[in-house]
């Protein structure tokens, strides 16, 4: 550190801040693992007893028994973006495929491909203008290590597992997407990984343009999967040194990779059919306002209008429920909301400054006192205050 | 900390570890809130900045590509938070400056101080590279993939900056 930066006082309220900020980040994930583990739980209990038992005695078949035709069913409730996309979903296994697989039979379809001793079944499928779902399963004839992304993990930080992967994607000519988040899930056993492999289909790039743009409502989709991995603490274990100077065990991780080539081929429509647009064409003082607020089986978003020369990324868009609270990220979206589990009938659209938001509005909700504040003043009557936009919409 | 040691707290933090990123955070709290302040030259904004960037920080850190970058990582989150911040607050903390301005005067005898408000005069670009240089004792590399210019900007905008400063500093300050 050079002598001027040595000079420079350090506030006594930075160790203060430093803490408030962690507890926040530990608050926010601790809030959608205990979200997320109270609905896994009992949908998936029953199920687990019953497998567990046979698997126990016949474990090489067990990849290939569970669940082909409701994937969705088993593991919908254990991702980050989690809905009841079994009630909408088309399976593209046949019940005749889905018996001969149940048996541990091998199936003649497209839709099961094994390479290097990878089996990738893809059973059902959902689609909306927002995202395209798959339900999947990964089957490893050697099988996952025991620690592969933590999945034996007492502390699990997400309460779902993943798996990486390197892909290709396209809808058509020209147009192909950047899908980057991990597939998420649970194992069920050592070899099988069950999951859903979410694609934002915000985030198709048309290679002629370099621009997103939305995709066509019926489209030939190509996934190719070339990599799937996972970290492993395969490094051995290590000493390291607390910033306070004490000392701490740790273990070095390594990332284990399973390669080869998984292509399927499917010919998607969306499911728009349940989908709302109420328009609202309310512009505040600012010159911002709110054209539309749209509602999925799954999310809920708004279009906005922005005054010329700034985008909807100027802003930040906050979505909460009839009860007056925030609505969760649908995946990694700061524009779209997941409904599940939360009363969505009536819901209050806001569109904050950015920064005002990030640096000051939100910690009315984040701060650990929320459940005491809301008494008196919830997060949307907060927000109703300071917002430069809002509306309240009812939906049918 | 060994730098092996900052890599494997990193790479835990990646994968969703906040005691993990706290200890990071811990180790690097002072450079963070000092490089903080030289943006924004005020206790209370500099500790929003230090806060929010430890918030993206950990909400951002799966783009985060090569563990040893860390600490060049989050210096580049803290320069845009602190560069949006100043704009968001501009109007207020020109009137605070006015304020502190008429307190300071009467002990303005560190050279810091001179120092600090000889770079708030500089441009956007020149600020950046005068405060990473200067106070963090950063390589032209390190400036240069911080800021996302090329190495050969990095020195043609300290060359300049330091063309301002002597204009308003002494000659030869920046030359101990």
């Amino acid at each position: 550190m050079s002598k001027w930066m040595e000079k420079i006082p350090v506030s006594e309220s930075l160790d203060q801040v430093v803490e408030n900020s962690l507890n926040q980040l530990k608050f926010e994930q601790k809030r959608q693992r205990r979200r997320r583990w109270a609905v896994a739980g009992s949908a998936t209990a029953a199920a687990f007893a019953v497998a567990v038992v046979f698997f126990g005695t016949h474990p090489a078949l067990a990849a290939k028994l569970p669940f082909v035709g409701h994937l969705f069913e088993q593991v919908e409730e254990d991702v980050s973006y989690s809905g009841k996309y079994s009630e909408k979903a088309e399976s593209l296994i046949s019940e005749e495929e889905a018996e001969q697989l149940s048996h541990g039979k091998e199936a003649d379809s497209s839709y099961v491909q094994t390479s290097n001793g990878v089996t990738v079944t893809i059973s059902e499928v959902y689609c909306n203008q927002y995202a395209l779902y798959l339900a999947m399963q990964i089957y490893s004839e050697e099988g996952f290590p025991e620690d592969f992304n933590g999945r034996n993990m007492e502390n699990k930080n997400y309460g779902y597992d993943t798996i990486g992967y390197y892909n290709e994607t396209s809808y058509g000519d020209n147009l192909f997407g950047v899908s980057t988040e991990p597939i998420e899930g649970y194992f069920e056993d050592e070899h099988t990984f069950i999951g859903i492999y979410r694609d934002d289909l915000q985030r198709v790039i048309d290679e002629r343009t370099d621009e997103f743009v939305p995709i066509p409502e019926s489209f030939t989709y190509k996934l190719t999967f070339y990599d799937f991995w996972g970290d492993s603490e395969g490094g051995g274990e290590f000493k390291t040194l607390k910033p306070d100077g004490t000392e701490l065990s740790c273990v070095d991780e390594e990332r284990k990779h399973y390669q080869g080539e998984w292509h399927f081929e499917m010919d998607i429509h969306q499911d728009n059919s349940q989908t709302q647009i109420i328009d609202v064409e309310q512009v505040g003082d600012a010159g911002v306002g709110i054209k539309e607020v749209v509602k999925t089986p799954y999310e809920v978003t708004a279009n906005l209008i922005v005054p010329e020369g700034q985008t909807s990324d100027d802003y930040m868009l906050v979505i909460c429920d009839a009860d007056g609270d925030i609505l969760p990220y649908q995946g990694d979206s700061t524009f779209l909301y997941n409904i599940y589990q939360r009363n969505t009938d009536k819901v209050y659209v806001f569109v904050c400054d950015f920064h005002e938001y990030l640096s000051e509005l939100k910690g009315y909700r984040w701060k650990g006192d929320y459940e005491e504040k809301k008494k008196e003043k919830t997060f949307a009557e907060y927000l109703s205050e300071h917002a430069l936009a809002s509306a309240e919409v009812t939906f049918k | 900390m060994k730098e092996d040691s900052i890599e494997r707290w990193v790479k835990k933090a990646i994968r969703g570890n906040v005691d993990a990123y706290g200890a990071l955070v811990e180790l690097y709290k002072t450079y963070l809130y000092k490089t903080a302040w030289l943006y924004v030259r005020n206790e209370d904004l500099a500790l929003d900045v230090v806060q929010e960037s430890i918030l993206k920080g950990f909400r951002q850190i799966k783009t985060l590509r090569e563990e040893k970058y860390f600490k060049t990582w989050m210096t580049r989150i803290l320069i845009n938070t602190a560069k949006d911040m100043l704009n968001w607050q501009k109007p207020l903390v020109q009137l605070e400056k006015i304020q502190e301005t008429a307190l300071q005067t009467q002990n303005r005898v560190e050279e810091k101080i001179d120092l600090c408000d000889a770079i708030g005069k500089l441009s956007e670009q020149y600020q950046s590279v005068v405060i990473l240089k200067y106070f963090n004792d950063m390589k032209l590399s390190e400036i240069a993939e911080i800021l996302q210019i090329p190495e050969g900007s990095v020195s043609a905008y300290l060359f300049r900056a330091k063309q301002e400063l002597r204009s308003i500093l002494k000659e030869g300050y920046l030359y101990e």
